[in-house]
């Protein structure tokens, strides 16, 4: 968040609290990123913050203030509610933006962290067979997670179960939670890695493989688990399947024009786009056909042109063509325009290259599915049905939706790829590699460039890759090595901590005998 | 306190191993009971190994 500091006199400011809430005029400028109501501070002696103040409102100059800060040179005038105090030190705030005038030189644009609002969370309370079930672990002085708590009551509401039947089940889920529950020190880490590594040997390397929906191809098997793995900013064949509101899903006609809308359409997709040597000029030739396949409009093209950013450029129609003219043309500058013309966006969304409307019949619902993707505009639009969309790009549903999202579809993703060529590998497996992917808050590759690379042990690094090169900067940096984990102490010849070495024995007194 | 499967193998093996080096057998024995390991093995489930285990090592350090 934005906001302003300002140094202001003690006397002044005495008589400004005395007077609160007050009208309060200031003579320097403050930035249009901040509107009222604002949370502004003080400094007294310019190195430390004092005051917080409250402003409601900034009122028009015009104003006549009760008090000021200074007498001449007033520029807005602050309606002031509250001030606080408050104990920060300047060195603690970044200034991000420059020095306001000379007048105002303590007044510096700063950065701070805004206590977040505090949003209401909202609990989905507990039903009858919930509290049931939570009044049975209690009385076994035994615990399950949540999110267990609620499938077993979900189903147990199915069969209605009476109270017997129902503590038999919970003790049941006891039972299996335990025995699936791991060990410490057990070495999960490379029980996960063979567990993934061996049916990903039987993996295809065929890299595309035409999927049930015409046209649109996918990466599938290994390639698509290693692009997953290595946590790409772009899928090489990146999808969408896009869900719909209620009021257009079983409208074959408004869905048809919705995925048309998606598609991105360029110049060169409607138009011929020459360059004339002769007159020094560019002519866009508009197919009239493959516009009303498009449904694109001449206005379109000419408006799409005209935000272009090259300067000194005119444009004339004639009839389906327009031509556009240089003020001082050069041949480089003829070949740099058509070129970006060509690559023009005239319609759609950015990003998507297709879009096939399918008819599903298992949801009785039309669905579209796209080549590209780009989740943020498409969520943006109407009639997309905002919590079922889908896309495969993973670093897109990050940067849209947040880390744990993130998780869920390196996970999901994970385990399509794998099932679809028949492997069935357990999820806590790829749970293990989700959660080391994004742990940190972030999705990170795994390897080199990601968690492996990231280890605090030199040795751990260098025994992954490029040795040489970690050896050589710890030796130069002076790092050392506190030889905690797995592949230190196999480099140097001890028990490493997993399993029964990871285990610290100590004398027990024997109990006295009664 | 539970031990883990690791911690049991531990335990067990430092014990069989005094014994090994004859250490005094803490319970009564049946008379084939040659084996080190079968011995320390019925002292761990009679409860009379007087070893354990030294948990969360890093919060001391």
């Amino acid at each position: 968040m934005l906001t302003i500091v300002w140094k202001d006199n003690e006397k002044k400011w005495k008589q400004l609290i005395e007077n609160l809430p007050t009208t309060y005029g200031v003579d320097f400028p403050i930035p249009e990123e901040i509107k009222p109501p604002f949370k502004a501070f003080v400094t007294m002696d310019g190195s430390n913050i004092d005051y917080a103040v409250y402003v409601k409102d900034i009122l028009p100059k015009t104003e006549k203030p009760k008090l000021s800060r200074n007498t001449k040179g007033i520029q807005h005038v602050l309606l002031i509610e509250k001030v606080e105090e408050v104990k920060m030190h300047v060195n603690e705030i970044e200034p991000v933006g420059k020095k306001q005038g000379t007048k105002v030189q303590k007044i510096l644009l700063i950065n701070i962290e805004e206590e977040a609002p505090k949003i209401p969370v909202k609990f989905k309370g507990y039903d009858d067979f919930e509290n049931a079930i939570i009044e049975i672990l209690k009385n076994k002085k035994e615990n399950l997670p949540e999110s267990v708590i609620r499938e077993i009551a979900s189903r147990s509401k199915k069969f209605k179960l009476n109270k017997e039947d129902l503590e038999k089940v919970v003790e049941f889920t006891i039972q299996e939670y335990k025995k699936s529950s791991v060990d410490p020190h057990e070495a999960v880490g490379i029980v996960a890695a063979q567990s993934i590594g061996e049916p990903g040997t039987q993996l295809t390397l065929r890299t595309f493989h035409y999927a049930g929906v015409a046209e649109v191809n996918i990466t599938k098997g290994l390639p698509r688990l290693i692009e997953i793995v290595d946590a790409r900013t772009k899928p090489s064949t990146p999808t969408m399947e896009i869900y719909l509101e209620d009021d257009i899903k079983k409208d074959q006609e408004k869905v048809e024009i919705l995925a048309k809308k998606l598609e991105s359409t360029k110049v060169i997709d409607v138009a011929d786009v020459e360059i004339n040597v002769t007159e020094m000029t560019v002519t866009i030739v508009m197919d009239k056909e493959k516009m009303s396949k498009r449904r694109i409009s001449k206005n379109q093209i000419l408006e799409a042109i005209k935000k272009m950013k090259h300067q000194g450029t005119t444009l004339t129609e004639e009839g389906d063509s327009i031509i556009i003219t240089l003020q001082d043309p050069s041949y480089k500058k003829l070949y740099l325009i058509s070129e970006d013309i060509k690559n023009l966006l005239v319609s759609g969304i950015k990003g998507i290259e297709r879009a096939i409307v399918k008819y599903e019949e298992s949801i009785g619902e039309y669905k579209i599915y796209t080549q590209g993707s780009n989740l943020k505009s498409v969520l943006e639009l109407e009639g997309v049905d905002h919590r079922k969309t889908y896309t495969n790009d993973i670093m897109e549903i990050y940067e849209v939706l947040g880390v744990e999202a993130a998780r869920n579809a390196i996970i999901d993703e994970s385990i399509k790829t794998l099932e679809e060529q028949g492997l069935s590998v357990d999820v806590r497996h790829l749970m293990l590699v989700a959660d080391m992917m994004t742990f940190e808050g972030n999705v990170e590759a795994i390897g080199r460039h990601g968690i492996a690379g990231k280890k605090s042990s030199v040795l751990a690094r260098a025994a992954f890759e490029i040795t040489s090169k970690h050896l050589l900067q710890a030796g130069l940096l002076g790092e050392s090595d506190e030889l905690r984990g797995v592949a230190e102490n196999i480099i140097v010849g001890q028990p490493i901590t997993l399993g029964t070495g990871a285990v610290n024995l100590i004398y027990k007194y024997p109990e006295k005998k009664r | 306190m539970k031990y883990t499967r690791f911690e049991k193998a531990r335990i067990i093996g430092a014990r069989a191993l005094q014994i090994s080096l004859g250490a005094p057998v803490l319970i009564n024995v049946p008379e084939n009971f040659i084996d080190p390991v079968d011995i320390a093995l019925l002292e761990f489930e009679k409860g009379a190994i007087p070893i354990t285990v030294l948990r969360n090592k890093r919060n001391f350090n």
